[in-house]
């Protein structure tokens, strides 16, 4: 075997293990980790007192289209939940329960539980798109309100 | 043996010309040319015409010689790097299988993993309880992202 077969030999293995690896790189991360689905919740309080708009909700902001001049992010926490899994986020005054029941399709299908001041405020099962956002907003907190800015990725 | 009416007749002057004779024949033929003006003439005239003629022809398959030689050279130099072009041309083929491979397996990922763009609302709302509070249903003009506004105030 001369120098250029060798060469040539070892072009091939390259490729051969680029396009595992490629393969590799295009399994879904559910796939390696199991079912399951991300959920990001972003817990904003709006206001019309003041202009200052957090950096990290401009995009929302301007999507929206609220009446309001200030965005003040208060926190933010993902999930991770299998199917008929619960998890809690906590906000000032309440917290949003919520409840993965699965998946129809592209979407994800979501029991959401608000509770304010010890009473369920609002409940609610939602399908939403796999990496898109539903809104929730409308609790009054201080001189402000209350937005949940909620995505899911599966 | 050939007498000098014989000579004179071409025949055993050809094939001296020609370098056929030997012996007797070859000095007897000779002689005669010696004392014969006219077949001195004609060697004379013979030996010119194959001087020039041998001269031609050797020159002619020198040069088609040298003109074959360098073809052949050419063309096995030709073949050889058509054949090492085919060689690379394989294993250039060969390298391209496993990236076929990904190219497929993305094909078949796209397929079946990627949704496309929505056509309809980031969320349905499937079932909605609200606590006394007026809540209404949303939906931005662009991004048709789903909101739910609870008015606590009823």
């Amino acid at each position: 075997m001369d120098n250029k077969d060798k060469k040539d030999r070892m072009s091939y293995s390259r490729a051969v293990l680029a396009a595992v690896f490629f393969i590799l790189m295009l399994i879904p991360s559910f796939a390696i980790a199991g079912p399951g689905i991300n959920i990001n919740v972003k817990s904003v309080l709006a206001s019309a007192n003041g202009n200052s708009i957090d950096p990290r909700l401009k995009s929302m902001a301007s999507e929206l289209q609220f009446r309001y001049s200030s965005y003040k992010l208060l926190g933010e926490k993902s999930l991770r939940l299998s199917v008929n899994n619960s998890g809690s986020v906590s906000f000032p005054g309440g917290n949003m329960n919520l409840t993965v029941k699965g998946i129809e399709g592209n979407r994800a299908v979501i029991d959401i539980e608000i509770i304010k001041g010890g009473s369920r405020m609002l409940q609610t099962s939602v399908k939403l798109l796999n990496n898109k956002k539903i809104t929730i907003g409308g609790p009054s907190h201080k001189d402000g309100t209350l937005i949940f800015n909620i995505s899911a990725s599966f | 043996m050939a007498d000098s009416q014989t000579i004179c007749g071409t025949e055993l002057l050809s094939r001296y010309f020609d370098g056929e004779l030997d012996g007797d024949d070859l000095k007897k033929v000779k002689s005669h040319i010696d004392s014969c003006d006219s077949c001195r003439n004609r060697s004379s005239e013979y030996a010119g015409i194959t001087a020039g003629f041998d001269s031609l022809l050797s020159a002619d398959f020198i040069g088609d010689d040298r003109v074959i030689e360098e073809k052949v050279i050419a063309s096995i130099r030709k073949k050889s790097s058509r054949s090492a072009g085919w060689k690379n041309f394989i294993f250039t083929k060969r390298s391209l299988v496993p990236a076929g491979l990904a190219a497929s397996v993305m094909i078949i990922f796209m397929a079946f993993f990627n949704t496309p763009a929505p056509t309809g609302p980031t969320a349905i709302v499937s079932s909605l309880i609200s606590n006394g509070s007026r809540v209404s249903i949303l939906e931005t003009p662009e991004t048709r992202q789903t909101i739910i506004w609870i008015s606590e105030n009823g």
